[in-house]
Formats: C-alpha cells, sequence, structure tokens
C-alpha cells in the first residue's frame, strides 16, 4: 500500500516520524531498530550556540505520562552539522531539523545556515518549548509567530513545519497565524506545562520546578488540538502527542492529521515506531482505504454537534489537505 | 596535571550503537534473598550472550500504562545450561522500594515482562593484579559478573575480554544483617567477602568506607584498581580515597533514567571535560550510554 505523504515540496516515504527530543541523534537507535524505515526523522532541537540544558532530575513520571525538563540540552549548531548531519544525512530517510531561537533574528539565521544543506528535507521550528526561559515565546502571540515563519520562509526553500504548544487559549489563532507566516505544515503539540511535586519535602520533583506532560495523559488534547487546527487552516497538520498504537495513529489521521510523530512510546517500547509502521497497512485496509488520504479528516460529527466546545463554525467543515494525493515519491 | 596510571583504562564514547534486543520475555525463577530484596531470572538469550559485567537491561511491566517507563537494573549474572554454548537466562538482583518494583515482586515464574538491552558500557576489564570491588547496599548486584570474569570463572559478551587479576577483594556495606543477602557466590568465585553493616549486626560496625582505607593501604597504588557501585555519598567518598592513593577508581552511576538508550537526555550526570582533577570544565553527559561506569576521577560529585 502507498504510504507515501507530500508535505510542502518533501515526499515522505510513510507518515509515521519520529518526535523532536525523543529519538536523539537517531544514531543512538541503529542497534534497536530499522531506523531506515521511519518517515522522517526529526532530530534533538538545536539553538545557535550550545546549552547545558537544565539541572537534573530533567523527568518525572506520572500517571500514564511524563513529565520533563530536558532545558535543550545541545551543543549548538556547528557540532550538530559536523557531528551528527553527515550521519543523519546518509540513513536515506527525510531529516526534519528542529531550531529553536530567542528572537527573531536567531530563528532567521539558524534557518539561513541550514539553506541547501545536503542531507535536509524540512526545518521543523519549536516555537513551542516550555523549558527554555529568556526566549520570547512564539508560540503563544499570533504576531510573533507569524513574524517569526515569515523571517524564516525568507531565508530557506525547505519546506517549514511549526510546531506549536498546546499552552494557550486558541491553538487554531496561532496556526492560522502560522500558515500567514508561510509554514508548509503545522506539528501539534509539544509538550504541556505540568508540574509534580514531592509534598512531604515540599519539594518539586523536576530541577526546574516546571516542566512539559507527553505520553498517553496528553493524547486526548493532541487531539483535539490537532482536530481545531485541521478545521481551520488549509496546510497539513502532524499529529504528535501520546501516540503509542496503530489506533492512536488512526485516531490523529480521523481527526485531521496527514501524519504522525511518535515521541516517548519510543522511551517505553523502544521498537514502537516500527511496530506500528508495520499495523499500519492493515488498518487501512480493515476500512476499505486504498491510501493514507482515504481516512485523513473522515471524522462524523453527529448533526449539530461540536459548536459548543469549539466555539466554531456551526457545521465542521470538510478538511481539505491540497497537498497529500500526491502521486508516490520516487526515493 | 592529569594523572596517568599504567593501566588507565579510558572508556570512550562508542562511536556505533551496539546491537539492543528488546522484546517480552518469561520469568524462570523468582525469589526473595533478604529484606525487601528478590533474585529474578530472566529466559532472554541474546542479551545473555552479549551482556557484559557492570551493563543493564531495562525492565517494564507489561500491557500497563501506570508505571510508564522501564526501570534500570543492573546485570547481576548470566546464566548458561549444561551443554549450551552460550548463555540463555540472564539473573537481576533488586530491591522492592517503589511503584515498578513492589508490583514485580509478585511477578511469579512463567510471567511475562518486556526487557531492552543490554544497555551501558560496562566495567573495563581490569589490567592489574589486585581488583577491590567496593558496594553499598543493593549496589552489590554487578560484581558478581565483574568476579566471576576478573577471576577467569566464565566469560560473558561475544568476545572474550582478558583481564590480569589475580584476587578480587569485595567489600560491602549493608545497614543490617537483614539486607545481607547469601554472598557465598562471591566467594566460590575466589574473591574475599568484607562485610559491614551500620547497626553492627554483621561484620564490621560502621560504613563500608572506614574499612577501605586498611584494604587500599595492602596494595601498591599501580597494582590495584577500584570499582565502586552504592549510594553517591559512598561513592564521592571511595573517589576521593582512591584519588589521595593513586589508585584508579571506576564508579557506577545510578542517576534516574527514563529509556535506557540515550533518546530521552534525561539520566545526565556532571562530567569533566578532561582527566584534570583541578579542570573546571564540565558538561551533562549521559549517564545510559556513555556510562552508567565512568572514570572516577571525570565525575563531579553533587
Ligand atoms: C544503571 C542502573 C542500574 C541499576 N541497577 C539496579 C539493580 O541491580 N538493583 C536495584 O534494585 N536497583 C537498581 N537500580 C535502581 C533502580 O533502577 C531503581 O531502584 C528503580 O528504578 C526503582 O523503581 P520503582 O518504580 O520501584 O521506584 P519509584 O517508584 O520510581 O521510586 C521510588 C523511590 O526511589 C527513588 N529512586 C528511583 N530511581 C532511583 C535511582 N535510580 N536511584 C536512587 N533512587 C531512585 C525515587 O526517587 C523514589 O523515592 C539501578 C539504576 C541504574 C541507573
Ligand atoms: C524528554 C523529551 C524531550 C523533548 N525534547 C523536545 C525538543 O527538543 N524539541 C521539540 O520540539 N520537542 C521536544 N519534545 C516534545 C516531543 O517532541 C513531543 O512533542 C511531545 O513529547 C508529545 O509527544 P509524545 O506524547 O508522543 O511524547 C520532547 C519531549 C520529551 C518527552
Ligand atoms: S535514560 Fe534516556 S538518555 Fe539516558
Amino acid at each position: 500500500m502507498d504510504l507515501s505523504v507530500t508535505i510542502g515540496k518533501t515526499c515522505f516515504p510513510n507518515p509515521i516520524m519520529v518526535a523532536s527530543g525523543t529519538f536523539g541523534y537517531a544514531r543512538e537507535m541503529e542497534g534497536v531498530l530499522d531506523v531506515k524505515r521511519l518517515g522522517a526523522i526529526v532530530p534533538k532541537t538545536i539553538t545557535l550556540h550550545p546549552r547545558k540544558g537544565n539541572l537534573p532530575p530533567r523527568t518525572v513520571e506520572t500517571s500514564a505520562g511524563l513529565l520533563n525538563s530536558i532545558g535543550l540540552d545541545n551543543d549548538g549548531i556547528d557540532a550538530f552539522l559536523a557531528k551528527h548531519m553527515p550521519y543523519l544525512a546518509k540513513i536515506g530517510v527525510p531529516i526534519v531539523v528542529s531550531i529553536a531561537g530567542k528572537t527573531v533574528a536567531e530563528f532567521a539565521e539558524l534557518a539561513a545556515r541550514l539553506d541547501g544543506h545536503p542531507g535536509i528535507a524540512a526545518l521543523e521550528l519549536n516555537i513551542s518549548c516550555p523549558n527554555v526561559s529568556g526566549g520570547v515565546d512564539f508560540g503563544a502571540d499570533a504576531e510573533m509567530c507569524r513574524r517569526v515563519v515569515r523571517a524564516v520562509r525568507d531565508r530557506t526553500k525547505f519546506t517549514i513545519f511549526v510546531k506549536l504548544t498546546p499552552n494557550v487559549t486558541d491553538i487554531a489563532q496561532i496556526g492560522l497565524a502560522a500558515e500567514e507566516g508561510g509554514a508548509d505544515a503545522l506539528t501539534a503539540i509539544n509538550t504541556c506545562l505540568g508540574m509534580a511535586v514531592d509534598w512531604r519535602g515540599r519539594q518539586p520533583r523536576l530541577g526546574n520546578v516546571l516542566g512539559g506532560l507527553s505520553g498517553p495523559a496528553i493524547k486526548p488534547i493532541a487531539l483535539r488540538c490537532v482536530y481545531q487546527l485541521a478545521k481551520s487552516v488549509n496546510i497539513p497538520v502532524i499529529g504528535v502527542g501520546g501516540v503509542a498504537s496503530v489506533d492512536d495513529c488512526m485516531e490523529f489521521f480521523v481527526v485531521g492529521a496527514s501524519a504522525v510523530q511518535i515521541g516517548t512510546a519510543s522511551f517505553y517500547r523502544p521498537t514502537a515506531v516500527i511496530d506500528i509502521l508495520d499495523q499500519l497497512p492493515a488498518a487501512l485496509q480493515a476500512v476499505g482505504a486504498e491510501r493514507l488520504s482515504d481516512v485523513v479528516g473522515t471524522l462524523r460529527l453527529p448533526q449539530g454537534a461540536g459548536q459548543a466546545a469549539c466555539g466554531g463554525s456551526l457545521a465542521a467543515e470538510p478538511v481539505e489537505h491540497g497537498d497529500q494525493t500526491h502521486p508516490k515519491c520516487s526515493r | 596535571m592529569a594523572s596517568s596510571p599504567p593501566n588507565d583504562i579510558s572508556i570512550k564514547t562508542k562511536k556505533k550503537a551496539s546491537y539492543v534486543w528488546s522484546g517480552t520475555v518469561r520469568i524462570t525463577q523468582h525469589e526473595k534473598i533478604a529484606k525487601d530484596t528478590y533474585h529474578i531470572r530472566l529466559e532472554c538469550p541474546t542479551i545473555a550472550s552479549s551482556a557484559v559485567p557492570g551493563q543493564f537491561v531495562m525492565m517494564r511491566l507489561p500491557g500497563r500504562e501506570s508505571p510508564l517507563l522501564g526501570r534500570p537494573l543492573a546485570l547481576h549474572d548470566t546464566v548458561r545450561h549444561g551443554g549450551e554454548a552460550t548463555a540463555s537466562e540472564i539473573d537481576i538482583v533488586y530491591i522492592a522500594l517503589g511503584r515498578m518494583t513492589r508490583i514485580l515482586s509478585n511477578f511469579q515464574p512463567g510471567d511475562s515482562i518486556e526487557v531492552w538491552g543490554p544497555l551501558g558500557n560496562g566495567f573495563p576489564p581490569c589490567q592489574v593484579p589486585n581488583l577491590v570491588l567496593v558496594s553499598g547496599g543493593i549496589g552489590y548486584t554487578p560484581f558478581l559478573a565483574v568476579t566471576k570474569e576478573a577471576l577467569k570463572r566464565c566469560s560473558y559478551g561475544r568476545t572474550s575480554r582478558e583481564t590480569r587479576v589475580e584476587k578480587v577483594v569485595l567489600c560491602h556495606g549493608v545497614r543490617s544483617s537483614e539486607y545481607l543477602p547469601d554472598l557465598t557466590p562471591f566467594s566460590l568465585a575466589g574473591a574475599e567477602v568484607l562485610i559491614s553493616s551500620e547497626d553492627g549486626t554483621v561484620g564490621q560496625r560502621g560504613l563500608v568506607t572506614e574499612m577501605l582505607p586498611e584494604v587500599l593501604d595492602r596494595y601498591q597504588p599501580n597494582s590495584a584498581c577500584v570499582f565502586c557501585c552504592g549510594p553517591e555519598a559512598m561513592m564521592r567518598v571511595v573517589a576521593e580515597m582512591c584519588a589521595l592513593r593513586g589508585v584508579p577508581c571506576f564508579v557506577s552511576l545510578e542517576t534516574p533514567m527514563a529509556c535506557g538508550m540515550g533518546i530521552c537526555f534525561s539520566c545526565v550526570a556532571r562530567l569533566r571535560e578532561t582527566n584534570d582533577a583541578n579542570s573546571e570544565a564540565w558538561d551533562f553527559h549521559r549517564v545510559c550510554v556513555e556510562g552508567p561506569v565512568f572514570d572516577a576521577s571525570r565525575v563531579l560529585f553533587d
């Protein structure tokens, strides 16, 4: 079955991607699974300058979830290009480089430095990391979001994903701003801001006090965000948040995701991504779908349902994605 | 100046990730061996035939989302049944203290559990005649395989690892006698076993670090090497004692882990960028892939 999806100018061999910050730089996983089979690899977010990251403890397990405050620990763009990009480029899977800046200028510089670099398929703008203070919260302000995406759009020919935070009142508004800025796709969601407390010790459990929640616990929030975005924008949406099984993937496709990213599940089931990929064709066939796009955005709403919770237009508009029915790409 | 003893075995980050097996395995044995302490045997030939002493596995309770993550547990030993060319089972010893391990302690032989490994670097094969093992509490678990390999009772991993050890001393500290498992496997393998307990109910009264100087003073600094695993406060003291005497020391760190494979960046420890004990430059390093075993002179204890 043809599982390929085209997003922006990039054709992905299948819709099962690994999420930024949850798959290292891919090399770590080459002894665990066949990384060549992935739909895309999004390495850990890089910044202009090296960052040591936050103090430990950096992760705490919560009910069906994981709270993290890694703090964008990375060695900066130079080390990334020298140490990791040569390996990534050789894998033969589309590489989506995730970048984060503290200012519009930093995002623009990162994009300019990466533009045209061999082996990169797309950029993902991480405007949504809850663990970094000192930067502008681009993901929480529509105007800032539009400006940063536009600045990157002006510096790169690569396909642009913009990764959104769920920690906003109206995610669709931010998504629309990203689209206006020139985004080719939206990735939703990053982690949900949270906290864990050791009340007896009167202490936060994370070194950084606050952190981002991920894993099965946030899947309902992620589904809601993807649903709201897919109804509002005309660019593909990539669903992330608590995906751990093929059924989870199908849920995201049905509410309007054109692809999914898998994060925390890789931590606790190392081969989760490959298992899901193996099961996807059968899951699609079982509902009579011949290609992925046959199921994308096919949620059926009961008559008159959905307005109150979404505050949106009356009946749900049919979801349209201009890009995803492209013929199988040749790779 | 960076001291470089003749047996300096610097541990480098692996260039190519080694094979990690993951899957559901059967528990073949499970018994309580001391207060809150359990010995569990798992049928996993791929891990058993490739793991080396000091490596660990992640274990996870199957089919549930709470607890969600796997837990790191050190390789205690591997089991090779009569006639088998390579080991087919692994032994783990754990202390039931929290969410995952308390539930695990109720699992029966025949039950299944999810496992991935082998993970981490393991202890380097020791190239000096005297190997001193220092452990506190559950930290002794990796040392049985270390002892058997050092004294050539058993080989581990895919390729045999040469050591030049003639004598192994295990210095093990417990809170009290009820936490002391049967250590005869160490004596049977040829190790001298010295025990201390905080309450004096077994062995020498006091902390294991109190009996260490006497043991270290038996040897020329360049004829001995120390491996250490236990509470961080203990490892810091042992590392200082070794540094004072110029005895190389390797510690196995226990930072909380979420994946064990190097992809989450949660298990970091502060490491000096060089072996120079006076150097201030440090960075966070992932214990699960670059460790858990580190040259103690590189570790900045908190
Ligand atoms: C490389 C490595 C090897 C290990 N080998 C062994 C082993 O062979 N046998 C063994 O019994 N344990 C070992 N541990 C420790 C073991 O992983 C923890 O005890 C286990 O994760 C506890 O899980 P839990 O769900 O039962 O406890 P949780 O409910 O997760 O925690 C209970 C309490 O234990 C504390 N805790 C959790 N993890 C750790 C940790 N890593 N260090 C100190 N305190 C912790 C928590 O803060 C909490 O107070 C090892 C750890 C590492 C990193
Ligand atoms: C430990 C950890 C580190 C993460 N690091 C990043 C990161 O560097 N950049 C980023 O865009 N998202 C990062 N994320 C967010 C994930 O990519 C993903 O959006 C989120 O975890 C939700 O998906 P999941 O529930 O499948 O994990 C991180 C998540 C975790 C758990
Ligand atoms: S435990 Fe995930 S990187 Fe070490």
